[in-house]
């Protein structure tokens, strides 16, 4: 299925109706919004006709993309909105105010976030910062609502006791024990204190996309869901549903025939592997497989990248340094080896030869060892990533990255 | 927005100051010439400079040593909105209770929130604007931007500039957003325009001119395209911002009286700014009479929104402000300190009073604060003597005298001036203990404030009449018969039965007639006022050519005064 970016014949007139219910709103609302009824597209109609700047909070950057993408296409001014993720946000807030927070790790992991979230709530009692964030933010959007933990969800209600807070998610499509901690529960925690500015019930994206038959069979799964009801997912579904069934000892080579299946077109294909946590490396071993055809995505914390970071600012010398951006390479990229010279692999200052197959890298390996700098070290990236022996299949990892060095050379 | 703590480093003459404001809207700056209030106010005005680009020099830093690079922070609370916005400064604030005069770095909620924005220039000369903390001691940028939102404004000695619309100044920020920048464009083209008009006639020669020009170009091969003619150039007509400036009819208001201009300033400041404003105002005298000086101070007075920092050398001035307004600076070899005359525990000492009395010894450095008027009268004349012997005058070494008015009045006096941060003397009698003790004395000395007495436990008359050369003393006595109008005879009479000749000249020297004399004018106060004081000084001022008489308790103990007052 592709994604959507571009601003379609939705129902305006409704949408635009329930957005300006939204920007009325002072205290708390929320609306029940499923995957693909137009949930970003509302929270950027509600910001368009509101006076002030709003805050716009969710879980992923890629949420956070998203949105940004949405707003951009919708012309909604960027003096009035800021969109982040619940977790950066609070994070940047506490290190803001280290004494009064009680919080000065940069860089929390694990469970360590749910405490983030406790100080930022405790935080936001004081006047001081409400004023602050008052003075910053005229309103709250909270996207994916189902997605927030309890401690996220205190935090919300802390924002809301000051400012107008909107939250937009689907209980249905809450996923119960990811990692550790539940989602929040919006019969005791949302349903008696928030009150209900309204519904989405028309399922856009399918529609858009002319899969409208999709779309209702989705619709009448969840609707069965939602009142307890038994699914038949073998039963009468639209044609784009297809099943494939294979044994166990056949998965591997069955899942990579499957998605050979469905390239050969230039939409994006999003491919989900079921099962724990522990599939996330299983993930990048598929993605490695498909040789770059298709791109891993990185767990929201970026543990990988961090700990790269991590290992590389310690690095003593250059060219340990330089080893240790190498390893990250093969993890992004297939076929590194075949794209260096065995001078370079071995983190040393070669000379170009006739033999040289890919002088391109070599030159770019060569400067930053003679010039260790984050400009460098991101053209070696990017003549890697122009190699033709190379695939990268790790992109959402190369992106935090490059993302990363930029941040910090601003 | 409103100051709240200023620290400047390295600037000017200013090596080192910390100055805590106590939370109010006028604040008074005063003390001796050079103890660097005008450098206060440029300090100031530098942190929240208006314009983009602030020149400095090598003579702005301290003792021009370039290598200790100037650091002005000022510290500003009654924030803006804006400045809260986490867009902005809303992580970099921090707290400041206004009860301890103290900065936290972190704001909680019995404090107010505040910003600290420093200007920091090293040897470059290139200035640099931050808002910082120590959270974020690397800070962010303080833009021009928000600079001019303070809305800082200087009424200085050179202000012209602030009666035109230029940049950041009172009436530009009065002003509603309208391109000026077109409607001169316009003017200039007006200009050519008007010029054109008349051609023929105006323009005739230097046509004829252009004419022969165009002759050249075409034997030359140059390119003529239309014709060459004579027309003004409007890059050449310079017509800037700073040049729209206000007028009376076709009279520009820089050519208004100082004074005038400096108290229309001062309004245009107050009455304009919605936000709020702060006015810097050095020399608030300059230019104005005694009676527009009150009314602009009343003007001042009434304006709530503004801060005010003023300076001033006036008693006038000084006479118009209560103690919480005022504010003593102090500059020891670069170091500043500035003191409030409304310390806590200054009640006692009646402050506010003895500004109104002794407002001069305010605006000096060194104070002697004398028992009585005869003592301040007595000390004019010596004073007098020393400058006729080529010696610098009181006034030179920045020394006051105040008149205590009475002994019991003293201490208290001398330990106000002392915990304002002044040098402080004291020329007193030690004649009674009730209202001068020797205690007194002694916890005087203890506070470094030196004490001259005369010994024996004598008054200033009784001293002077036992030390002084007998033909002196007869001058004096003559002083007091024939100018000053005393019945002499009578008073000396009763009290010393032996002086029995009306003609004072005859009378002998003998020691119990010169304790008659000077029981008799002390206790009928011969010389108790200030010209008394004085005219006796300069009848007896030959002693002091005499050497015996230099080793006396009276001369020894002028000539310790003398001491301080050169050396302190």
């Amino acid at each position: 299925m592709r994604l959507s970016s571009a601003t379609s014949g939705h129902g305006q007139s409704m949408s635009e109706t329930l957005a300006i219910k939204l920007n009325d709103c002072t205290t708390k609302g929320y609306v029940i919004a499923p995957a693909g009824y137009g949930k970003t597209h509302l929270i950027a109609l509600a910001v368009r006709v509101s006076s002030g700047r709003q805050l716009i909070l969710t879980h992923t950057f890629a949420g956070v993309n998203s949105i940004k993408t949405k707003m951009i296409a919708l012309g909604v001014p960027a003096s009035l909105y800021q969109v982040d993720t619940i977790a950066s946000w609070s994070l940047r807030l506490c290190l803001a105010y280290p004494k009064t927070s009680g919080w000065e790790t940069e860089n929390p992991t694990g469970k360590q976030w749910n405490k983030l979230y406790g100080c930022c709530s405790v935080l936001l009692e004081k006047k001081f910062i409400r004023h602050v964030v008052a003075a910053t933010y005229s309103g709250v959007y909270v996207d994916e609502y189902q997605d927030c933990s309890d401690s996220q969800h205190s935090l919300v209600c802390a924002l809301a006791e000051f400012l107008p807070s909107r939250i937009l998610g689907d209980p249905m499509q809450a996923i119960f024990d990811f990692d550790e901690g539940k989602p929040v529960d919006w019969d005791t925690s949302v349903y008696p204190t928030f009150s209900c500015l309204g519904q989405l019930d028309t399922p856009w994206r399918w529609d858009k996309e002319g899969e409208s038959e999709l779309g209702t069979w989705l619709k009448e799964l969840r609707n069965k869901i939602e009142q307890g009801q038994k699914i038949d997912l073998l039963g009468e579904r639209p044609p784009s549903v297809v099943h494939i069934y294979t044994d166990p000892e056949y998965l591997a080579s069955k899942q990579y025939s499957s998605l050979c299946n469905l390239l050969g077109h230039n939409d994006s294909v999003i491919a989900l592997h079921g099962g724990d946590p522990q599939s996330k490396n299983k993930t990048h071993l598929l993605a490695r497989t498909m040789a770059g055809r298709f791109s891993s995505i990185e767990e929201v914390e970026g543990k990988d990248l961090h700990l790269f970071l991590k290992k590389f600012g310690a690095a003593k010398t250059v060219q340990a340094g330089f080893l240790l951006a190498l390893d990250f390479a093969k993890r992004c990229f297939t076929g590194v080896g075949n794209a260096l010279t065995a001078g370079t692999k071995r983190g040393e200052v070669a000379k170009q030869s006739k033999g040289t197959k890919y002088p391109l890298v070599l030159h770019a390996a060569n400067a930053y060892l003679e010039k260790p700098t984050s400009t460098h070290l991101k053209s070696f990236f990017q003549a890697l990533k122009a190699n033709p022996e190379t695939s990268a299949y790790r992109r959402d990892l190369l992106y935090r990255l490059a993302a990363a060095k930029t941040e910090c050379n601003t | 927005m409103k100051i709240r703590n200023i620290t400047i480093k390295n600037f000017r003459g200013i090596k080192e100051l910390d100055w805590g404001l106590p939370s109010s809207d006028i604040f008074c700056l005063i003390g001796k010439g050079d103890s660097s209030k005008s450098t206060i106010l440029e300090a100031i005005r530098c942190v929240f400079y208006p314009q983009w680009n602030l020149t400095l020099s090598d003579s702005d830093f301290y003792q021009c040593k370039v290598e200790n690079s100037i650091s002005i922070e000022v510290t500003i609370g009654d924030l803006v909105e804006d400045f809260c916005s986490l867009n902005k400064y809303g992580s970099h604030l921090r707290g400041w209770d206004a009860a301890a005069l103290k900065l936290t770095d972190e704001p909680d909620d019995h404090l107010e929130r505040v910003l600290t924005v420093r200007l920091t220039v090293e040897k470059d000369l290139e200035p640099r604007w931050i808002a910082v903390c120590d959270r974020s001691p690397e800070g962010v940028p303080f833009k021009q931007a928000d600079r001019n939102k303070v809305s800082v404004g200087l009424i200085g000695a050179y202000s012209e500039r602030q009666l035109s619309w230029a940049t950041g100044t009172a009436l530009a920020k009065l002003t509603e957003a309208q391109s000026l920048n077109e409607l001169l464009a316009n003017a200039s083209r007006t200009a050519r325009s008007s010029l054109d008009a008349d051609r023929p006639v105006t323009l005739k020669n230097f046509d004829a001119a252009a004419e022969k020009s165009q002759e050249v170009a075409k034997l030359l091969g140059v390119p003529v395209l239309d014709t060459f003619r004579a027309h003004l150039d409007l890059t050449s007509i310079n017509l800037k911002v700073g040049g729209l400036s206000l007028h009376d009819g076709d009279m520009p208001l820089r050519q208004l009286g100082l004074g005038s201009r400096r108290m229309l300033l001062c309004g245009i400041q107050t009455v304009c700014l919605e936000e709020g404003h702060i006015t810097l105002f050095d020399e608030v005298e300059f230019g104005l009479e005694p009676h527009r000086i009150t009314r602009l101070i009343k003007h001042i007075r009434e304006d709530k929104r503004g801060q005010y920092f003023l300076t001033t050398h006036s008693p006038i001035v000084l006479r118009e402000f209560t103690v919480q307004e005022l504010h003593i600076v102090h500059n020891k070899g670069g170091v500043v300190q500035i003191i409030s005359a409304a310390k806590e525990g200054f009640e006692e000492h009646e402050v506010q009073g003895k500004i109104r009395s002794s407002t001069e010894a305010f605006l000096a450095k060194k104070v002697v604060v004398c028992e009585g008027a005869t003592e301040v009268g007595f000390l004019r004349g010596y004073d007098d003597y020393q400058v006729e012997n080529k010696r610098d005058p009181f006034s030179f070494h920045g020394v006051a005298l105040v008149n205590a008015g009475g002994g019991s009045k003293v201490k208290g006096l001398a330990k106000a001036f002392k915990s304002l941060c002044y040098d402080v003397s004291v020329l007193a009698d030690a004649d009674a203990e009730d209202q001068f003790s020797s205690a007194d004395v002694a916890e005087l000395v203890g506070l470094g404030v030196p004490v001259q007495v005369w010994s024996d436990k004598l008054s200033l008359e009784e001293r002077a009449f036992q030390d002084l050369p007998w033909a002196d003393v007869l001058a004096s006595v003559k002083l007091a018969q024939d100018e000053l109008g005393f019945p002499v005879y009578d008073q000396v009479h009763s009290r010393f039965p032996e002086a029995r000749d009306k003609d004072i000249g005859t009378w002998m020297d003998c020691p119990q007639l010169r304790a008659a004399i000077g029981g008799a004018a002390k206790k009928a106060g011969w010389f108790k006022d200030t010209t008394r004081g004085d005219l006796w000084f300069k009848a007896i001022c030959p002693a002091f050519q005499d050497a015996a008489f230099g080793k006396k308790n009276l001369a020894l103990e002028l000539g310790n005064l003398w001491a301080w007052a050169e050396h302190v």
